[in-house]
């Protein structure tokens, strides 16, 4: 390891190293104020120490990590929606035994293990940040374990994860037979390995199966509502955003590296699962009042939508992956912070019920939830409604017509329910019916994330300039 | 400039009027009402903007998505102004028409409309098809408010219907823009959502077909055609008075306009292979429209299947292909939109002075409102196409300009001019005619804003039926453009 290889790695030193510290700090710091400010102080020495990365060349690690443009642009989206979740941590307000200071500690584990995953090029390293994300999540989902439905997520969460990891791992294991080694992009030009091709298409297929999950494509999804309703609010939303995250971002580079394009039943294999996942996932969303259940199912089908984007191929299609993650991030983070804001300790505000009337009790927040359910939505003058575009574009550069008609049908679909809660914010609120306010942190965030998500929508073009240089440098040629 | 003004000025004033008036009814409606009049005033000075390439009288760009070369372009032609002008005069008169009806959070209210205004102006004057689909969505997002907040008794299921029917006819459209936008970049190496580059795009044959399928589907679903109407019923029963003149009158002519626009010019060649199928899918609106507003027992309902009749002549004026038909469109609209609107805003009055649209809970209101009686007399007899009023100009030359193209489908089509007055006079005789029902046996007398109103909506129909030709002339180059774009061989 040289010298180069381990500045290019104190970014994820500064998690890892905060993570392990917090962990500990937190059995002889009670106060729970101080490390909540720690990890908050490591999210953002992370991001700053990827300042001095910006323009530089791509540097590889030992193999097993790649530090360029797009991994740097993964950590900046990765590591802001980190420091976003930690401070839903901090806001959410817990029963008292619930409120353990290590949850921060644990958060910033798992936030490391995001980063590992972003910047794999390696089976290994891909290996080594899945597991530390889902460890630390497993921990984080079943923490209120007075609750039954926060212990059922946990370990439904626990065994279907080991599950998976087992077929990564056996996956990994036919490749390395196939191919002879575990970097994404060697491996990738076996393909049609002289001796293993079966081994090569049943390890791949295994190890698309172990990331699928994490996904939760269809069918591999079963999971997701449960445990989105079974963990904490700041908790669900780190699910649905840096950890889906990541492994969108592995999925991706796994799928330029090895090339998956051209590997003709893998790549129908993913485009079945996609469409699966963006009906689906609408369908189920449909007639559902538990607020976290229907966020689940709506991530399905936003993931769906993100794999379809994905396989068109080619630099476009690279584009059109990250900027959907970009604005998935933004909106997400601000639909569950609203929720956050909005909750009791021991009541989450969680029934579609609850939310009724908002808009003449806080106007503000129902507006913003408006921003963010509009975005989900694919509603003009937000994120949402670029990122479907630019999810129709690549697919229609590649003229992938069905693929296309089912992300319209899902669109469709999926209106109805993100309608239903928007209509519900703005019908008269019910007699009993009262809302906490916003404190001043969290109103501060939510606005910006707003912005964001409205920015998006509004001049996305330094950003889509910006992912198109990154794609062309990601893929020359 | 003017152009890009002429929609930032509602747009602008939108979160003003919601601030201001956000607890004072009277506030906000005459801020809104000042925000449009002004706007219309700017619309006016376009008759004296310098020219440009004929037939177009403005055009003003910007970069804006540089990585997919979209631009804000915006231009403007006759046919652009004339859609601008009904639109800020029928804005007007919606707001008008909402004055005494909207109590509950008016700042609210007309910041949605002054939206929906604004978003329908740039649906009119964008000529970058990613620009247009913007407008195109955001204009539903307000009226979808307007009709969820302060709709009638269904007024979810409604909202949520419009939505969902328009938005995914909207996706679709989106596609199809993709598809032409790459099959113009494989073709010549530029990547632009420019109207003007679109329109010399080498298309095959038949994926230029499934193009415009993709368009003509989003269009009319707008229209609406039958069968792709089932919305508009729900849509136009439940929005608030002012939501249905917008609604009926402007909303519904987006699509008429974008077949003129996009569909016909861009697919000249597809439009002309489909046109029999539309002539028939037109006339079968015609009809049916007819017949189902004769059965409607709601004010409202009936009036709102009258516009699937009348709309049905739109979609054959287009699709009849040649330059009567299409003046007749133009004039069908505006005529249309302003009859219309008016129906509406007498339905509004009758709701919200009886509360109930039921016919057969009300009657004999003549006696109690005579000059609501003759006034909803006026605008009957106007939809129903009586010579000298504006409506018989646009069918008149539709029924022409079809006839040409095919007799049989424009035989058919004219007896839903029978189906037209039947409708027609069935809604004066129950409401206004026959004895007076407890519902009906106490009347308030109109104020004089709304004889105003109604007033002011009956001098353009008279105006228009019996001097059409400035406005025909107006159109008349942007259609002649479309003429010369149409291959040889396919006018009669």
């Amino acid at each position: 390891m040289s010298m180069n290889d381990v500045q290019a790695l104190i970014p994820l030193m500064i998690l890892a190293g905060a993570g392990v510290v917090l962990v500990m700090l937190s059995a002889f710091v009670p106060r729970r104020g101080v490390v909540a400010a720690l990890a908050g102080v490591s999210a953002v020495a992370f991001l700053l120490a990827l300042l001095p990365y910006f323009g530089t060349q791509a540097v590889e690690v030992a193999e097993l990590l790649v530090v360029d443009p797009l991994t740097l642009f993964f950590w900046t989206l990765l590591g802001i929606a980190t420091l976003v979740s930690l401070i839903w941590l901090m806001v959410t307000p817990v029963a008292e035994h619930d409120g353990g200071a290590e949850r921060y500690g644990l958060m910033v584990l798992a936030a490391t293990g995001a980063m590992v995953l972003a910047a794999a090029q390696h089976f290994a390293a891909l290996f080594l940040g899945l597991e530390l994300l889902s460890v630390s999540l497993i921990i984080l989902v079943a923490w209120q374990c007075r609750r039954a439905l926060s212990i059922e997520a946990g370990l439904k969460y626990l065994v279907l994860s080991g599950l998976a990891t087992g077929f990564l791992l056996f996956g990994m294991a036919l490749i390395y037979a196939a191919s002879g080694s575990l970097a994404f992009e060697i491996t990738g030009r076996a393909h049609p390995a002289q001796v293993g091709e079966l081994y090569w298409l049943a390890g791949m297929a295994m190890l698309l199966a172990g990331l699928v999950f994490k996904l939760s494509i269809v069918p591999l999804h079963f999971w997701t509502p449960d445990v989105y309703q079974g963990a904490s609010l700041p908790v669900t939303g780190f699910l649905a955003t840096v950890s889906k995250g990541a492994v969108l971002a592995v999925l991706v580079r796994l799928y330029f590296d090895m090339a998956l394009a051209d590997a003709g039943g893998l790549w129908m294999g993913l485009a079945v699962l996609a469409g699966a996942s963006m009906l689906v996932g609408n369908w189920l969303a449909l007639r559902q009042n538990q607020l976290k259940r229907l966020l689940a199912y709506s991530s399905i089908a936003h993931m769906g939508y993100a794999l379809a984007a994905l396989l068109a191929g080619g630099a476009l299609a690279l584009e059109a992956v990250v900027f959907y993650l970009a604005f998935y991030l933004a909106t997400t983070l601000g639909a569950f912070g609203v929720l956050a804001v909005l909750s009791r300790p021991q009541h989450e505000c969680e029934r579609l019920d609850q939310l009724q009337g908002l808009y003449h009790h806080r106007p503000a927040l129902a507006l913003i939830l408006t921003v963010m359910l509009f975005s989900l939505a694919g509603v003009p003058l937000t994120g949402g409604f670029i990122g479907k575009f630019y999810v129709l574009a690549s697919g229609a550069a590649s003229e992938l017509w069905t693929l296309m008609a089912l992300v319209i049908a899902g669109s469709a679909i999926g209106l109805y329910y993100y309608l239903r809660v928007v209509l519900a914010l703005f019908r008269a609120p019910a007699e009993t019916s009262s809302f906490r306010s916003a404190t001043v942190p969290s109103t501060i965030v939510l606005v910006a994330l707003t912005l964001v998500v409205l920015w998006l929508g509004l001049y996305p073009a330094p950003l889509s300039d910006g992912l198109a240089r990154i794609a062309e440098l990601a893929l020359p040629g | 400039m003017t152009l890009m003004a002429l929609i930032a000025l509602p747009l602008l004033a939108a979160p003003l009027v919601w601030w201001l008036g956000r607890d004072n009814p009277g506030r906000a409606g005459v801020l809104a009402l000042i925000a449009v009049l002004a706007d219309l005033a700017l619309a006016l000075t376009l008759f004296t903007a310098g020219g440009d390439a004929e037939p177009w009288l403005q055009r003003w760009q910007v970069d804006w998505i540089p990585r997919f070369g979209i631009q804000i372009l915006l231009a403007v032609d006759g046919l652009g102004l004339l859609m601008v002008l009904l639109t800020l005069g029928l804005g007007a008169a919606a707001i008008l028409a909402s004055l005494s009806e909207i109590r509950e959070r008016p700042g609210f209210y007309y910041f949605h409309m002054l939206l929906a205004i604004a978003g329908t102006l740039g649906v009119f004057l964008a000529l970058d098809l990613f620009l247009f689909f913007f407008f195109w969505e955001l204009m539903l997002v307000p009226m979808y408010f307007l009709i969820s907040v302060w709709g009638h008794e269904d007024r979810d299921r409604a909202a949520i219907k419009f939505f969902i029917f328009t938005q995914a006819s909207g996706l679709v459209m989106l596609l199809a823009i993709l598809g032409l936008v790459w099959a113009h970049h494989a073709d010549s190496g530029e990547l632009t959502f420019s109207y003007f580059a679109l329109l010399e795009a080498g298309l095959d044959p038949q994926f230029a077909f499934w193009l415009m399928l993709g368009f003509f589907l989003a269009f009319t679903v707008k229209l609406p055609m039958v069968p792709l109407h089932t919305w508009l019923p729900d849509a136009h029963t439940q929005a608030p008075t002012g939501g249905s003149v917008l609604l009926a009158g402007v909303l519904l002519k987006t699509g008429g306009y974008g077949l003129l626009r996009f569909v016909v010019p861009i697919f000249p060649e597809a439009s002309a292979a489909f046109a029999p199928v539309a002539l028939w899918l037109g006339a079968a609106g015609v009809l049916y429209g007819a017949v189902l507003a004769f059965g409607q027992e709601d004010v409202k309902r009936l009036v709102a299947y009258s516009s699937v009749s009348h709309m049905g002549f739109v979609l054959m004026g287009v699709f009849a292909l040649n330059i009567q038909a299409w003046q007749g469109t133009v004039l069908q609209m505006l005529a249309h939109g302003l009859t219309t609107g008016a129906l509406f805003v007498i339905a509004g009055l009758i709701q919200h002075h009886f509360h109930t649209r039921d016919m057969k809970r009300l009657g004999g209101l003549w006696h109690r409102l005579p000059r609501l009686g003759v006034m909803a007399m006026f605008f009957a007899v106007a939809s129903l196409g009586m010579p000298g009023l504006a409506n018989f100009v646009g069918e008149f030359l539709i029924l022409v300009g079809s006839f040409r193209a095919d007799a049989v489908v424009t035989a058919v089509a004219a007896l839903g001019l029978i189906g037209a007055a039947v409708y027609s006079l069935i809604l004066i005789q129950r409401v206004f005619q026959g004895p007076e029902t407890e519902t009906t046996a106490s009347g308030i007398s109109l104020d004089r804003r709304e004889r105003f109103l109604l007033g002011a909506l009956a001098v353009p129909v008279v105006v228009l039926g019996l001097v059409p030709q400035p406005v025909m002339d107006l159109a008349a180059p942007a259609l002649a453009v479309l003429e010369s774009l149409m291959p040889s061989g396919v006018l009669p």
